[in-house]
């Protein structure tokens, strides 16, 4: 596996350029931006999609062939590609926070203890992009795999509005039954909102796994 | 070393069912036209895609029981595939170093001295020559024990491929239990290398011999419509329909020459070999 992360970190190297522009956008904002939490979110956002790249590159000109030849396993394959994702999400994450931190500490304009609040926050977030990416992007490929994560949401959207649509009809007020929802506290929600995160994360490894199982090459 | 028993893998229009044995020390050539089924069986052998019927056998091992450690004394040169052409030979080495436990960097790097082959350059800058003998080198650097080579001469010049046969001939000579399978759709380039041959066509083997068998018994009978009538054709495997006449190959090479003086005999390569086993009528 050490072998695999090492071929990704040099392919990472490669996107330096976009590295370096997505660096300059995200220190632009935090410097100017009344608001640094944006910035921190936009960054973070922005890097976890990285690693996803990282298959489109196993893939092109048929590599995967090549690769799956190589002393490694699919289910290995998988379980890097998930370890990869993950060390690259902490680094930015990690550098991320520290950096509006200390702008945020010179600026004197946000609170430190909401900028570390809405940092945690964005972890769980992290986790359910990757644990829905990665699945799409090892199951279809770069291209394909992008066009299948949209319509997908689309039809999410879809059936919710359906949903809608039908409690309409059965004249079931759902902004209400959200609002007598029992109300959480912050710590309560984080753990909840957590948890949901890392069994997404492993029933999506567990997917990706499956998915490549199945592949040929 | 490597043991395919009814080996069988079915697409739409294509079906491949074959079976074939490489022993140890031997290298051996998978040769046929393009679209034989060459790529398919190598694909089953690593692995790559499932089969429908049929068993693999590698180092006395069932394909579904191998394991990362038994993956690394394979060496591997697939035709279509090889690290992503963005990397370079620098950023490789360290791959390789943590993929493989026995991967000789002295002596992949003397290589690679040896070959001219720029460290700095992405891969897919490299020439077609150069792209193959990095694919080779990097198969042989980790002391495998089998090679399986798909396709390594396609595209290359004279003096490309004669340095790739020199570099598996070296690779032979390290140990007596090295073996080679290799394919290619033109036999002549592994005629000085192979012991063995399999001749596949339609996902089938049509053929197995020896290469000094096939050199020195088969040949090929050229007669005009009268010779043919009188000939005896016990021994002819295939016959050909010429502007002359008639082509017959024969895997009795002698018995012609005692009993046929006045017919032309030619001894021929692999390759007009290949065409009578494929081209000619039974």
């Amino acid at each position: 596996m050490k072998g695999l992360l090492v071929k990704d970190f040099k392919l990472l190297k490669l996107q330096r350029n976009s590295i370096f522009y997505i660096l300059i956008i995200f220190f632009g904002m935090a410097m100017l931006s009344s608001n640094v939490s944006s910035s921190l979110s936009f960054f973070t956002f922005v890097f976890s999609l990285f690693p996803l790249n990282s298959v489109s590159y196993d893939e092109f000109d048929n590599g995967n062939a090549f690769l799956f030849s190589l002393p490694i396993t699919r289910t290995g394959y998988v379980i890097e590609k998930y370890c990869f994702a993950l060390i690259i999400n902490s680094i930015s994450w990690a550098f991320a926070t520290t950096l509006v931190m200390v702008i945020a500490y010179l600026k004197g304009t946000n609170n430190l203890y909401d900028i570390f609040v809405m940092a945690l926050a964005l972890i769980p977030v992290v986790l359910i992009t990757i644990s829905v990416m990665f699945p799409f992007q090892l199951k279809f490929g770069g291209d394909k795999g992008r066009v299948a994560i949209i319509c997908t949401f689309g039809l999410v959207f879809l059936v919710v509005i359906a949903l809608v649509k039908i409690s309409e009809l059965f004249h079931i007020d759902i902004v209400s039954i959200f609002n007598n929802l029992p109300v959480l506290n912050l710590s309560t929600f984080f753990v909840l909102v957590y948890i949901v995160a890392f069994v997404m994360l492993f029933i999506s490894i567990k997917i990706s796994m499956i998915i490549m199982n199945k592949k040929e090459f | 070393m490597l043991k395919i028993e009814n080996l069988q893998k079915n697409y739409k229009n294509f079906s491949l069912n074959c079976s074939m044995e490489i022993k140890p020390g031997y290298v051996t050539g998978l040769i046929g036209q393009n679209g034989a089924g060459k790529s398919t069986t190598f694909k089953a052998i690593l692995g790559l895609i499932s089969i429908d019927g049929g068993m693999v056998r590698v180092f006395d091992k069932d394909l579904k029981d191998f394991n990362v450690e038994d993956k690394e004394k394979i060496g591997i040169v697939l035709s279509d595939s090889g690290f992503s052409g963005y990397l370079t030979i620098k950023d490789i080495i360290p791959v390789l170093s943590n993929l493989y436990k026995c991967f000789d960097k002295e002596f992949f790097m003397d290589q690679i001295r040896k070959f001219k082959l720029p460290i700095d350059k992405k891969i897919k800058d490299f020439s077609t020559g150069m792209k193959v003998k990095l694919k080779v080198l990097i198969a042989i650097s980790h002391n495998a024990d089998l090679l399986i080579l798909d396709e390594p001469t396609a595209g290359l010049d004279v003096l490309a491929r004669d340095e790739l046969l020199e570099m598996l001939r070296e690779y032979m000579e390290k140990d007596e239990r090295h073996s080679i399978l290799i394919s290619s759709h033109i036999s002549s380039d592994l005629e000085t290398l192979c012991d063995d041959f399999y001749m596949i066509d339609e996902g089938k083997i049509i053929l197995h011999e020896d290469t000094d068998v096939l050199l020195s018994e088969y040949a090929l009978l050229k007669v005009d419509e009268k010779q043919y009538a009188s000939l005896d054709k016990e021994y002819i495997i295939r016959f050909k329909k010429e502007s002359y006449g008639y082509s017959c190959l024969t895997n009795q090479k002698q018995y012609y020459i005692d009993n046929n003086p006045d017919i032309i005999i030619e001894k021929g390569n692999i390759d007009e070999l290949i065409t009578m086993m494929i081209k000619g009528n039974k």
